[in-house]
């Protein structure tokens, strides 16, 4: 079986913003066009800074992939549903632009796109054709830091599954018993 | 040539609500939550729909008639208002999908060859599915209400009229005990989460719509001679009604306050003036008191005073609880990282235009039942079986 996952390194992330405008550039043809919903760029990458701890933060946020999808659980179209390889997918011939998924989603990882009046989010139709290819996606490729990595969770030898062997990792919202597949690395 | 007259003004009512509703819909634009003002709009004439029905079985199931018989006049007009209340709730809701057609999707796919699909694990599919159900049965009911008045066989078959009443009654509680549920299975909005939204919401409905129906009603009180039972009795429902929403509201805020994650809506919530004003003073308190008083003095004018402000708060009071918990949505739901800032949602001009677009065509449908169909003592189906 194959359980295709995302990591990301926290710890080596430099906050250039690479990953963000890629996935814009590839995703959303650069558009500037903006996205309501959080108040920042057409890209599925959402960036939150942590400025009440005791130094600033940051989290790079977007679909998690999740094994337990609420979204998927709540879609009454069935339009939001998981491939055969373990992705959150979204079919925009049956979805019904209800929103009832960006409700559910406790990552708040799904933006409303309001050309297509439906929700959109990771993995764009960009990525997911690269994918198809046997690439990464555009926000790995183009990390200068080698902070970000994807693949097969269920291969012992991809480079995820390597790189996950050999350090810190959380799950955001684990206890949620959504079965994120959105792995943020703290450290070695 | 009034009744023309009458005719002619709610038909260019109802095409003025179309239009002005297709303008919002054609003009409408992304808001920085997922439900903006049409959902707590739909929520709000669902729960009065439902909320009219239920107050409709004390009749049509429980056999309370008045102590002179005087809720025989009016059950009908009680049965119309409930049918008619679900329409703006159905426009609203549709207008605010990718299209209203795509509605069909919840249960045909048409990919690859024609096929059904029943997701039942989404409130949503069993909210279009109950919706079916409720109107299609408050219909078999009209008709039925609406036909006995010329078949005496018909008004004879008792069993079935109590057959199809509690088939109403079931269809109605479940109904908008899974629109509460719609929200309060999202895990991800904690100050929706849990079973309380299912009792909130029928509490609500049923001191919504026994004031919705009264404020209809009593454009025919005079005429049909129940002024004082009018009065008396959805007085009496809101001095129920009332105390009963107070209760679990109240507990609503208690639980929310003993969970961070809830207590960051709900202080939204308890810290605008709109709590105070609209859902304390003018949804419990005063209205209870004007019930109360009306209910002894059997004064139909102070009843409608009650009924209106549960009319205006109960709106405002679905719109905060609908509303507020998704702007501080983010900010708790993913643990400590606050540093997202609320966002402030103001309802888009297009919404607007759908929303007002819609309750105007309700009011001209309401004015159409009445001028078309016999729903008033003493009228008789003459054309097509069930139009005056």
């Amino acid at each position: 079986m194959t359980r295709l996952a995302f990591l990301w390194d926290q710890s080596r992330c430099i906050s250039c913003g690479a990953c963000i405008a890629a996935c814009n550039a590839a995703n959303y043809g650069s558009s500037t066009a903006p996205n309501v919903s959080w108040n920042w760029l057409r890209t599925n990458i959402r960036r939150i800074e942590l400025s009440n701890g005791p130094r600033p933060m940051l989290y790079l946020l977007q679909c998690q992939h999740c094994e337990n999808p609420p979204c998927v659980a709540v879609c009454p179209t069935g339009a939001s549903y998981r491939d055969r390889d373990g992705l959150v997918k979204i079919n925009y011939d049956l979805c019904i632009g209800c929103r009832y998924c960006m409700v559910a989603c406790p990552y708040d990882a799904r933006w409303f796109n309001e050309s297509m009046w439906a929700p959109v989010k990771c993995m764009g139709e960009e990525c997911q054709a690269r994918i198809a290819k046997g690439e990464q996606p555009v926000c790995v490729v183009v990390c200068p830091a080698g902070a970000r990595d994807f693949g097969d969770l269920d291969d012992p030898s991809s480079s995820i599954s390597r790189r996950l062997a050999e350090s810190r990792y959380v799950k955001l919202l684990d206890n949620m018993g959504t079965r994120p597949k959105y792995f943020v690395v703290v450290g070695p | 040539m009034r009744r023309r007259l009458a005719l002619a003004s709610a038909a260019a009512l109802l095409i003025a609500g179309a239009v002005l509703a297709w303008m919002g819909y054609a003009g409408r634009s992304a808001e920085e939550i997922p439900w903006g003002l049409l959902v707590p709009g739909y929520v709000f004439f669902a729960l009065m729909a439902t909320g009219s029905s239920i107050v409709n079985s004390i009749y049509t199931v429980f056999g309370y008639r008045g102590p002179n018989g005087e809720y025989e006049k009016i059950i009908k007009l009680g049965v119309w208002f409930s049918l008619i209340t679900i329409v703006p709730a159905w426009i609203m809701i549709l207008l605010d999908l990718r299209s209203p057609l795509s509605a069909i999707n919840i249960f045909i796919h048409t990919q690859g060859g024609l096929s059904l699909f029943f997701q039942y694990r989404s409130g949503i599919t069993w909210m279009a599915t109950l919706y079916a159900l409720f109107a299609l049965t408050l219909l078999v009911e009209l008709v039925y209400f609406i036909r006995s008045e010329a078949s005496e066989r018909l008004r004879s078959m008792k069993s079935a009229e109590l057959a199809i009443a509690l088939a109403v009654l079931v269809v109605t509680v479940v109904l908008h005990s899974n629109l509460g549920q719609v929200f309060g299975n999202v895990a991800a909005v904690p100050a929706w989460y849990g079973p309380h939204m299912a009792l909130y919401f029928i509490a609500s409905a049923i001191a919504i719509g026994a004031a919705g129906q009264a404020l209809f009603i009593s454009a025919f009180a005079g005429g049909l001679g129940v002024r004082e039972f009018a009065a008396g009795y959805y007085s009496r429902i809101l001095m129920i009604g009332l105390p009963v929403l107070a209760f679990i509201k109240g507990w609503m805020a208690i639980s929310a306050w003993y969970n961070p994650a809830s207590w960051e809506a709900y202080s939204l919530i308890l810290s605008s003036p709109n709590f105070y004003i609209f859902e304390i003073g003018l949804l419990l308190l005063v209205p209870f008191l004007l019930a109360t008083f009306a209910y002894y003095k059997r004064s139909l004018a102070t009843a409608l005073l009650a009924a209106a402000l549960v009319v205006v708060a109960g709106f405002v009071d679905k719109y905060d609880l609908i509303i507020e918990p998704q702007t501080a949505h983010i900010s708790y739901s993913l643990g400590g990282w606050a540093g997202v800032g609320s966002i402030h949602y103001a309802p888009a001009p297009s919404q607007m235009e759908i929303a007002i677009g819609s309750v105007l065509a309700y009011a001209a449908l309401l004015a159409l039942g009445v001028l078309l169909l016999p729903l008033k003592p003493g009228e008789r189906p003459r054309t097509l079986y069930i139009f005056k």
